[in-house]
């Protein structure tokens, strides 16, 4: 376990900002407790420094997760935001998609959204910015880039997909063994 | 009479000491259902046998108890070292005690093998072995016996050595016999290195490799450290330092990442956290020019696609072509960066002072208009 470096915290906030855009400061500014990022056999995980301070006096090898994991860097610098990080992205997203009943499950399945799926989109999202998927009832799904802006959407075909698929919570099940 | 009385008297009392004696003997003998174990180099007794419950659980008998058990030990104990060859010395009799035969744990680890110098391990590889060598060697140019090392070897290769061959493509002013002198002294400092180099292996201290030995001895990694220092150790660090048509500049030397405490200062942390952000937030502000020019665009094309692309002339009073308004914004797509730019700027401006996105017909009044520049 280690901290992040001044780098490193730039590419996750860089990737948390195009979700939930100037909010990231909500989620250092918390009213019940200090939280920090450290990470951890390359995942980025977000938790409380007590929690924190506990978790570092376990070996390494024993320590599986701590806190949230928001996502992992790769070898090639690359933030990947997984979709434990839903929880922490839907209160404070700025872009939302929502989709119908009959492609709920298709996503969940893994598939983009496309136009014929598409229930509503918030107003005023611009192209391949980072949306959080949202089923008919409201209730947070995954998340996405949208593939074309709200005003696109509405002159696009049906078959056009409108949001990306980065992840949803079907990958709990799908991919239970490296979720961490 | 009198006397015999006394006499039985004191034989009674001989016989009495006599008993006593026997019975006294008796309790050196110690006797157990296991026979007790002795390490008398140690002075160690071991007694395995089962104690008696009763005796001692009450607390009454218990001291009794346990003090006749370590009476009898130590009373055999004592036994064994009397049994031992001693000798007498200023009146006072030594015993020399017996190796011991208890096994004690080792206080220090055991001690790790010394490592194997270099050439150890190449000789142990390669299964030569050592060989004895003679002091003289048989020299048939002198035809003598000379001596394997010294000064009365060095005296014999002079001798044999007074000329030396002069080969064509060497330069002929050149002293060649300094020049093997050189050589000689580079040889016994590139020993004295490796022989300290050893003795450093086996301490784990560290030594430098660069520059010490020439270059034979050097790794293509070592020569681009070498290569390194050579350019880094200039006023401007290496920076503005010439290269050679197609020379390489060296990659350097690795530098090992220093992180953060894991557990310090939790606001410390979070103010970095607070700077970085900062920084991610300017980046993002030029990604959301770019976002606007392309949804400028995007209304662009929509506007141009309604009126079905075609631009309206119109004469005008002033003598120019007149412009709709599409057809501004479909001139300012074309223009010079510098123009377009001023103007996204300010309309960013303007947009940061009102707060957000405002896209749509708010928009449009905002502009700096663009009737009055050409392009």
């Amino acid at each position: 376990m280690r901290t992040l470096s001044d780098d490193e915290t730039a590419l996750v906030f860089t990737k948390l900002s195009k979700y939930i855009g100037s909010n990231i400061k909500s989620l250092l500014d918390r009213s019940d407790g200090l939280y920090c990022f450290r990470l951890h056999k390359g995942r980025v995980y977000y938790v409380k420094e007590d929690v924190m301070k506990v978790a570092a006096l376990l070996p390494r090898e024993n320590l599986v997760s701590m806190g949230v994991c928001f996502g992992k860097i790769t070898k090639g610098k690359k933030f990947l935001l997984n979709i434990t990080a839903l929880e922490f992205l839907s209160p404070y997203c700025q872009h939302k998609v929502w989709v119908k009943e009959a492609s709920e499950q298709n996503f969940m399945y893994g598939n983009h959204i496309y136009k014929s799926g598409l229930f509503r989109i918030s107003d005023n999202t611009p192209k391949y910015a980072g949306v959080v998927v949202y089923t008919h009832n409201d209730i947070p799904m995954g998340f996405g880039v949208a593939a074309k802006s709200t005003s696109e959407c509405r002159h696009a075909n049906p078959m056009d997909i409108i949001c990306f698929h980065q992840a949803d919570i079907g990958e709990y099940i799908r991919n239970e063994d490296t979720l961490v | 009479m009198a006397a015999t009385e006394d006499q039985l008297a004191r034989l009674s009392k001989v016989k009495d000491i006599i008993t006593k004696a026997s019975q006294e003997l008796k309790s050196i003998e110690v006797n157990r259902e296991i026979d007790l174990e002795f390490d008398v180099g140690n002075l160690l007794v071991t007694d395995k046998n089962t104690l008696d419950e009763e005796a001692v659980y009450d607390p009454d008998t218990r001291p009794a108890y346990l003090q006749s058990l370590a009476r009898d030990g130590i009373q055999a104990l004592m036994s064994k070292v009397w049994d031992l060859p001693s000798h007498t010395e200023d009146n006072a009799v030594f015993v020399t005690l017996p190796k011991t035969t208890t096994v004690l744990p080792r206080e220090k680890p055991v001690p790790k093998e010394k490592a194997l110098t270099k050439w150890e391990q190449f000789a142990r590889d390669k299964g030569l072995t050592k060989k004895k060598k003679d002091k003289k060697v048989w020299d048939h140019i002198l035809k003598r016996w000379v001596p394997r090392f010294g000064m009365k070897k060095v005296q014999a290769d002079k001798e044999k050595n007074w000329v030396k061959e002069v080969p064509g493509n060497v330069d002929p002013y050149e002293d060649m016999f300094a020049k093997e002198k050189e050589l000689k002294r580079e040889r016994v400092a590139k020993n004295e290195y490796q022989r300290l180099r050893n003795i450093a292996k086996s301490r784990k201290l560290k030594v430098p490799n660069v520059g010490v030995t020439g270059n034979d001895l050097a790794t293509s990694k070592d020569l681009g450290v070498a290569m390194h220092h050579s350019r880094f150790a200039t006023a401007s660090k290496g920076k503005f330092q010439p290269t050679l048509p197609n020379e390489q500049v060296p990659k350097g030397l690795g530098k090992k990442r220093k992180h953060e405490q894991i557990t310090g200062d939790g606001r410390a942390e979070k103010k970095r956290y607070m700077e970085v952000l900062k920084k991610v937030e300017k980046n993002e502000l030029n990604l959301s020019t770019a976002v606007h020019k392309q949804i400028r665009e995007e209304n662009i094309e929509a506007d141009l696609a309604k009126k079905g692309g075609k631009k309206q002339l119109r004469r005008s009073k002033a003598g120019g072509r007149h412009r709709t308004r599409s057809d501004h914004r479909a001139s300012k797509l074309g223009k010079g960066i510098h123009e377009s730019r001023k103007q996204k700027i300010s309309k960013i401006k303007a947009k940061q002072e009102t707060g957000g996105l405002g896209l749509g017909k708010g928009r449009r009044t905002e502009r700096t208009g663009g009737k009055g520049k050409k392009g």
